[in-house]
């Protein structure tokens, strides 16, 4: 097992890839490559952003980190050991390091010890609840799909806990999740989400859907939840001014592919790739002088398909700064600066 | 005329629990080519009023009272046939929800073509092309492939550009976005923004945006109304709202918003829950959440007050405010006439404390008026600082429940100062008459 010092990764994404058979034709299928080669860790404790343009694969890369997607390719190490579906075909050791002793098979995680450990936040607080279920069922589904309670007694009493914990009354336990609004029917999907302990929790743009003065609570919420468990994030959200504040360190990601990952005000105020610059550029400021004033960097031409990416830098064909060499090759993923990860031939240009 | 004109609108549900007044006296007006920002607390009835506007409301939902006027014709009462020419056609309205408005069995293109088709004497040929063409417009990639393909294989993203170039394709008058952007990510909403703006200034269109994102607000709105409890709270422009905000709920809701100031802080959130729509308050819908909440504010709902001839706010903040520079302006003035300062003092201090009920205060005001006749300029200062807390102080009990538990004692002891005053003056005045 790796070394456990602080800054030990809980989370290692190695080399993932997942691919959708698409119909393209009679009997034939092309992949759409939705999440392509992504490697990234995430500390114990730390939250993690992931931003990037609508269909770039950030909610697939967090299902299939999950393993609710099994991965085409790549691996999860959790906590140091590999984790593996029953059915999985991967060749894991292919993704080995020195420090997993060159070999990943004689450690591994099964996928249900997996689960218990790890769980996700949706998007929807309208569609993702059974509206035929009440409060407390729902609360308590992990737990009894994972048997986790002896006795009912003691299924009601960790349902009022939870419960409490995201600031709901236990008189709502036994009402319908429709009878909530938006912010409340939240806190239930992340009552459910933290009903089986999780450490490591996917947080799939959980407060898009709340008005902003709810998102406060919620994002308060999620603030204190990791301070007093310890809990590790990966947050998905389009609003660039709600993972600023969120995150510790901000990845972003292109057509399937990592582009660029460094601290969070590192990267906020001195993005290097040119599309996280354009990204950034096109936050909507809520001031209407600084709005109106604002210069955002446009992109140029269409967004090219993941069933079809262009050879090369998947970001070529909108970037001002492609050259020939950004056709010929993909820019590897490497440290540029101390914790500063960027993809592009270029990084010194664009940025001089 | 404005190309839309919504006058105090009341839409309720009618449930088994009771009334839902989801809207109660919604009012504004629309001109072409601009962009009106509809913002507020989920559950305020923005949905709700635009639904209103194009009817189409759950069948429980109806619309009570109130005028609907596009171009100058009555929609509330028109009847079904002159609704239907109305959407799609003139008014077109983007969905919050996209999944749910997409029919999940059904490819892309049959939808997009079915709502042209629909709505505009174009042929199967031209349907489908201007749907390729839309789907292009608002940046869906490969459209021809993209137009096979059924909605839940595309991202929420996606979904919801498609719903977009649904609304668009019919080059409608009105179009209104209910929440358009919030499945997008910044560089495409940015794209979607800069089309909409591109068909407004072309096409004259204008456009309803619902939307919980102040930063979406600030860069397209020209106007801007903030709801609450299903009414609007505030009105005015942009820049009244965002530097000038007016109401209580409006402040909170600029507070909460993160920002870089806010990185390794809490945020600050409205405190408190929704308002119950069953069970309206008569006082101020906001006052159970408000920090500022005065004891005026739970007896009775603030007026709308028309702050300047764009800018209206419902909050009893701006009277005190307003009662505080009238009574600074009229001490002032009477100290400049050389008034008995301590007289002064204390009648403005009164005034803003609020011991008094408004019997009280309104006997004062005739007394000020029967004084007027005879009293010199000392006498005129005198008046001006009652009246420049009874114009304003219907109810003359302006003043925070806390402060006000602290300065009881103090109110009562002017109030009898007051009262005792009153009875010296009278005889005095019958003396004079
Ligand atoms: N189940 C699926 N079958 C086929 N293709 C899929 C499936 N899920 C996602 N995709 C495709 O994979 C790509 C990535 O989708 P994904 O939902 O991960 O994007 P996203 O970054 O989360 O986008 P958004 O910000 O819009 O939610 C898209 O092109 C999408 O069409
Ligand atoms: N079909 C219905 N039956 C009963 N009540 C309803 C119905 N539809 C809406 N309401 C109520 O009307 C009120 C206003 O709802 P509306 O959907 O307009 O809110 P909104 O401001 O659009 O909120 P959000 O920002 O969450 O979309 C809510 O309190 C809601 O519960
Ligand atoms: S590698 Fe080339 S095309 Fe890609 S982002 Fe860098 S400069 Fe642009
Ligand atoms: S009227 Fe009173 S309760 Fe309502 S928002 Fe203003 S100060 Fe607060
Ligand atoms: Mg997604
Ligand atoms: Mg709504």
């Amino acid at each position: 097992m790796a070394a456990q010092g602080n800054d030990a990764p809980l989370v290692e994404v190695r080399h993932l890839k997942e691919y959708f058979p698409i119909n393209t034709g009679f009997f034939k299928t092309t992949p759409l490559k939705a999440v392509d080669d992504v490697s990234f860790a995430i500390r114990r404790g730390e939250t993690l952003g992931l931003v990037g343009e609508s269909g770039c694969g950030k909610t697939t890369v967090g299902r299939t980190i999950l393993h609710l997607y099994e991965p085409t390719d790549g691996v999860v190490v959790y906590d140091g050991k590999a984790v593996v579906g029953p059915k999985e075909k991967v060749d894991i050791d292919k993704f080995a390091t020195p420090a997993d002793g060159g070999s990943l098979t004689g450690n591994t995680l099964s996928l249900n010890e997996y689960r218990t450990k790890t769980t996700m936040v949706f998007q929807d607080p309208y569609s993702s609840l059974n509206p035929r279920m009440t409060v407390s069922d729902i609360i308590a589904e992990p737990l009894d799909v994972h048997k986790l309670c002896a006795s009912a007694k003691e299924r009601e009493e960790r349902v009022l806990e939870l419960m409490n914990r995201v600031g709901l009354n236990s008189e709502h336990a036994s009402r319908y999740a429709h009878e909530f609004s938006g912010g409340q029917r939240q806190r239930i999907g992340i009552a459910r989400s933290l009903a089986v302990n999780p450490e490591f929790i996917v947080c799939d743009e959980p407060v898009s859907a709340l008005d902003v003065s709810i998102q406060a609570q919620v994002i308060n919420m999620f603030d204190e939840l990791q301070e007093e468990m310890g809990l590790t994030y990966l947050f998905i959200a389009h609003d660039l001014l709600v993972v600023r504040h969120i995150s510790d360190r901000i990845a972003v990601m292109y057509l399937g592919k990592m582009v660029e990952l460094a601290d969070a005000a590192e990267i906020y105020d001195r993005p290097l790739h040119p599309y996280s610059k354009s990204l950034l550029s096109a936050v909507p400021i809520p001031d209407p002088k600084i709005a109106r004033a604002n210069k955002r960097i446009p992109l140029q031409g269409d967004i090219p398909s993941p069933l079809n990416a262009p050879s090369g830098c998947p970001f070529r064909t909108r970037c001002q700064y492609a050259t020939e060499a950004c056709a010929a090759t993909m820019p590897e993923f490497k440290e540029v600066e101390k914790g500063h990860f960027v993809a592009c031939h270029r990084t010194a240009e664009v940025n001089s | 005329m404005a190309l839309l004109e919504v006058r105090d609108l009341h839409t309720s549900f009618f449930t088994d629990a009771g009334e839902v007044k989801a809207v109660n006296g919604v009012s504004f007006d629309l001109d072409r080519g601009k962009v009106l920002g509809i913002v507020g607390e989920s559950g305020s009835g923005k949905s709700v009023t635009v639904y209103s506007i194009m009817q189409i409301l759950a069948p429980a939902g109806k619309i009570v009272s109130g005028s609907i006027k596009f171009d100058g014709q009555e929609l509330v009462g028109a009847g079904e046939r002159v609704m239907r020419d109305i959407r799609g056609n003139k008014i077109s309205i983007i969905f919050q929800d996209p999944m749910t408005s997409l029919n999940p069995t059904y490819t892309i293109g049959h939808q997009l073509m079915e709502a042209i088709l629909l709505h505009t004497d174009r042929n199967k040929e031209q349907a489908w092309d201007r749907a390729v063409e839309m789907l292009k417009l608002v940046n869906v990639n490969e459209p021809e492939k993209r137009m096979k393909q059924y909605p839940h294989e595309f991202s929420g993203g996606m979904r919801q550009r498609v719903m977009i170039a649904m609304a668009l394709a019919c080059e409608p008058d009105i179009l209104i976005a209910d929440e358009p952007t919030t499945a997008l990510d910044v560089t495409i909403q940015a794209q979607i923004l800069e089309l909409m703006q591109q068909l407004q200034r072309d096409l004259g269109m204008a456009i309803i945006m619902i939307t919980h994102d102040l930063g979406v607000v600030a860069q397209m709105c020209d106007e801007i109304v903030v709801m609450y409890a299903g009414s609007y709270c505030e009105r005015g422009t942009a820049d009244e709202i965002f530097y000038d905000p007016r109401h209580e709920y409006t402040k909170g809701l600029l507070r909460s918003i993160p920002t870089t100031g806010t990185v390794g802080q809490k945020l600050q959130p409205i405190t408190g829950t929704p308002i119950d729509l069953l069970n309206l308050p008569k006082g101020c819908p906001f006052a159970p959440r408000c920090d500022a909440a005065m004891k005026i504010c739970i007896r009775q709902a603030a007026e709308n007050m028309e702050l300047s001839s764009t800018h209206k706010a419902s909050c009893w903040i701006n009277v005190e405010r307003n009662a505080r520079d009238l009574g600074a302006s009229a001490m002032r003035k009477a100290q400049k006439v050389g008034m008995d300062l301590d007289d002064a003092a204390d009648i403005a201090k009164a005034l803003e404390v609020g011991g008094l009920g408004a019997s009280v205060l309104s006997a004062e005001v005739h007394a000020a008026r029967v004084e007027e006749e005879l009293q010199d300029a000392r006498q005129q200062a005198a008046m001006e600082v009652r009246e420049a807390g009874a114009d304003v102080l219907p109810d003359g009990d302006i003043v925070g429940d806390g402060a006000l538990m602290q300065s009881r004692e103090k109110g009562n002891r002017i109030s009898g100062k007051r009262n005792s005053a009153m009875r010296n003056k009278k005889p005095r005045k019958g003396g004079k008459r």
